[in-house]
C-alpha cells in the first residue's frame, strides 16, 4: 500500500483549515450516573488529530476529516466516516483511510461496525480504495505487515 | 421463525483473536478451527460439550485463514497469510507437519482437498490458484498447474463433491471453474453476476449446482446446463445463475455451506447473524428456482460471523465461528410445512 523512501510532495501547498475548539461539556455528561452514548463529536475527536502521512499537519487541519462527515448510531453499533483526500490523485488515500480505521478499531468497543469511505466524487480511485478498506481480510493482512504497521502508528502517534 | 436453529454449546476457541474458519473431519469426529492467533485447534466431543484436543501452534508465522481435511481424515492442510500451506499428519499423540507448500507470492487464502485425495488446491492474494499432486506414499506434493484466470485476490477454493472440478471465488467479483485437460488444467467457466467480492462457494451434493456468497450482500445459485446436442465435442457445460437471494443480509456474507444431508444452506454474515435457507418445492416443472429463509439468529455471535460448517454425518448439526473468537454449535430443525 505504501511506496518506499522519500518522494516529492504530491500536494506541496495544501490549504490549511482552523482546528475546532474543545468539546463543550454538558451537565448531563458530568453526571456519572447517566450513560453517555457515543456521538459524532466523540468519533471526530478520535480521528481529527491523526497526522497526515506527508505534511506535519493533522487530518482536521487539511480538512480531510470533518465532523459533518461522521455518522454514529450507538444504538445500532455503527460508525461511518467519509474522508476527503486533499487532491483527487492522492496516492496516500488508502493509508489515510487505514489509519482512520485502525484508530477507531483500537478505540471503540468491539461491537461497532466501522465503515470508512472516500467522500463521493473526491478521488479518481474512489471505488478501488473503498473496496480495499472494506475488506477486513486485507486490512487484517496489512496490519500483520510490520513496515506498514509502523507507518500507520506514525500517523496515529501524538506529536510532541 | 421459532427455534428452527437452537444453540447447543458455545466455546471460546481463539480468545483475544478472531476465528476465521472451521472444517469437520470426514467422519465428523473432529472439528478443526483456525484464526488470527496463528494456530489451528482440533475439537472433539466431550459429553454434551466440546473440548480442545490439540493446538497446532508452531508452524505458521501469521494468521491461519482456512483449513481442509483429506478425504481419508489422516491429513489436515492449513493456509496462512505467511504465504505457506502446511500439511499435518494425525498421529497417536497429536499432529505433525509432514510438508510445507511454498510458492505463492503472498497470503494464502484458502486450501481444499479433492474428493479423490490425490489433488490439493491453494489460492492467494497473488491472484493465482495452484493445483498440487499428492504422493501420499512419499508424503510429497508437486505443483502441477498455476492458474491465473482471476484478475484479483482469490478468496476461496473448493472441489466438486465427486469430480476433479475446482471452483474459485475472487475479489474480482467472479467465480471460476477449472478442469484437467490433457496434461494441464484450464479455466472452463466464468460465473459473472456478483457486483463485489465473492467470499465463498459451496457445492450441492449432486454437483449440478453451486451457491456463492458475496460482499454485495447476495447469495447466487448457479446451475449447470449441458451443451446442446450436435455441437462439437469441444463445447463445455455452461453455468447459469438460476436464483439470487437479496435483501436478507445486512452486511458482507463471508461464508456459505450447503448441507449434503438435508439440502439446507447456511450463511455467515458481517451483521453477526446466522441464517438458513431451504429450497421451496416448485409449483410446476417450469417454475423458477426459489429459496426461502427458514432460520435467522440475529446475534449469533458478538461480532462478524466468518465461518459456517454442516456436520458431515449428523443431519442438522451446524458449527459457526466469528471475530469474537468463539465457535458455536447449533441444532437446526427444518420447520414443519416445507
Amino acid at each position: 500500500m505504501v511506496g518506499p523512501g522519500p518522494a516529492p510532495l504530491e500536494n506541496a501547498n495544501p490549504l490549511i483549515y482552523r482546528r475546532s475548539g474543545e468539546r463543550p461539556v454538558t451537565a448531563r455528561e458530568e453526571d456519572d450516573e447517566l450513560p453517555d452514548a457515543i456521538d459524532d463529536r466523540e468519533i471526530f475527536d478520535l480521528i481529527r488529530s491523526i497526522n497526515d502521512p506527508e505534511h506535519p499537519l493533522t487530518l482536521e487541519e487539511l480538512n480531510v476529516v470533518e465532523q459533518v462527515r461522521v455518522k454514529v448510531s450507538d444504538a445500532e453499533s455503527t460508525v461511518s466516516v467519509e474522508f476527503t483526500p486533499t487532491i483527487p490523485h492522492c496516492s496516500m488515500a488508502t493509508l489515510i483511510g487505514l489509519s482512520i480505521k485502525v484508530k477507531l478499531l483500537r478505540s471503540l468497543p468491539e461491537r461497532f461496525k466501522l465503515d470508512v469511505h472516500i467522500t463521493p466524487g473526491t478521488h479518481v480511485s474512489e471505488h478501488a480504495v473503498n473496496k480495499q478498506l472494506a475488506d477486513k481480510e486485507r486490512v487484517a493482512a496489512a496490519l500483520e505487515n510490520s513496515h506498514l504497521l509502523e507507518v500507520v502508528n506514525q500517523c496515529l502517534s501524538a506529536r510532541s | 421463525m421459532p427455534e428452527a436453529l437452537s444453540l447447543l454449546c458455545r466455546v471460546s476457541a481463539h480468545p483475544e483473536s478472531r476465528c476465521w474458519a472451521l472444517a469437520w473431519s470426514p467422519s465428523g469426529a473432529l472439528l478443526a478451527s483456525c484464526g488470527g492467533d496463528r494456530t489451528v485447534r482440533i475439537w472433539g466431543r466431550d459429553g454434551s460439550g466440546w473440548l480442545c484436543r490439540a493446538v497446532l501452534g508452531d508452524a505458521h508465522q501469521r494468521t491461519v485463514r482456512r483449513v481442509s481435511w483429506s478425504p481419508c481424515g489422516l491429513y489436515l492442510a492449513s493456509a496462512s497469510f505467511d504465504g505457506t500451506t502446511c500439511v499435518w499428519k494425525r498421529q497417536e499423540d497429536g499432529f505433525q507437519v509432514v510438508a510445507t507448500l511454498e510458492g505463492h507470492e503472498n497470503e494464502v487464502k484458502s486450501v481444499a482437498w479433492a474428493p479423490s485425495g490425490t489433488l490439493l488446491a491453494t489460492c492467494s492474494r497473488d491472484k493465482s490458484v495452484w493445483v498440487w499432486e499428492v504422493d501420499d506414499e512419499e508424503e510429497e506434493f508437486e505443483c502441477v498447474s498455476v492458474l491465473s484466470a482471476h484478475s484479483q485476490d482469490v478468496k476461496h477454493v473448493v472441489w466438486h463433491p465427486s469430480l476433479q472440478l475446482l471452483a474459485s471465488a475472487s475479489y474480482d467479483d467472479t467465480v471460476r471453474l477449472y478442469r484437467e485437460d490433457e496434461d494441464d488444467w484450464l479455466c472452463c467457466a466464468t460465473l459473472e453476476g456478483h457486483t463485489s467480492t465473492v467470499w465463498g462457494v459451496a457445492w450441492e451434493r449432486s454437483g449440478h449446482r453451486l451457491v456463492s456468497c458475496s460482499d454485495d450482500r447476495t447469495l447466487r445459485v448457479w446451475q449447470r446446463s449441458e451443451p446442446p446436442q450436435g455441437h462439437g465435442s469441444g463445447s463445455e457445460p455452461s453455468w447459469q445463475c438460476v436464483c439470487t437471494l437479496s435483501g436478507y443480509h445486512g452486511r458482507s456474507i463471508y461464508d456459505v455451506a450447503w448441507c449434503h444431508l438435508t439440502g439446507a444452506v447456511a450463511t455467515a454474515c458481517g451483521d453477526d447473524a446466522v441464517r438458513v435457507f431451504e429450497e421451496v418445492s416448485p409449483a410446476s416443472p417450469v417454475s423458477p428456482v426459489t429459496f426461502g429463509l427458514v432460520a435467522h439468529v440475529p446475534r449469533a455471535h458478538a461480532q462478524d460471523v466468518n465461518g459456517v460448517a454442516w456436520h458431515p454425518r449428523e443431519p442438522g448439526l451446524l458449527a459457526t465461528c466469528g471475530d469474537d473468537g468463539d465457535i458455536a454449535f447449533w441444532r437446526y430443525q427444518r420447520p414443519d410445512g416445507l
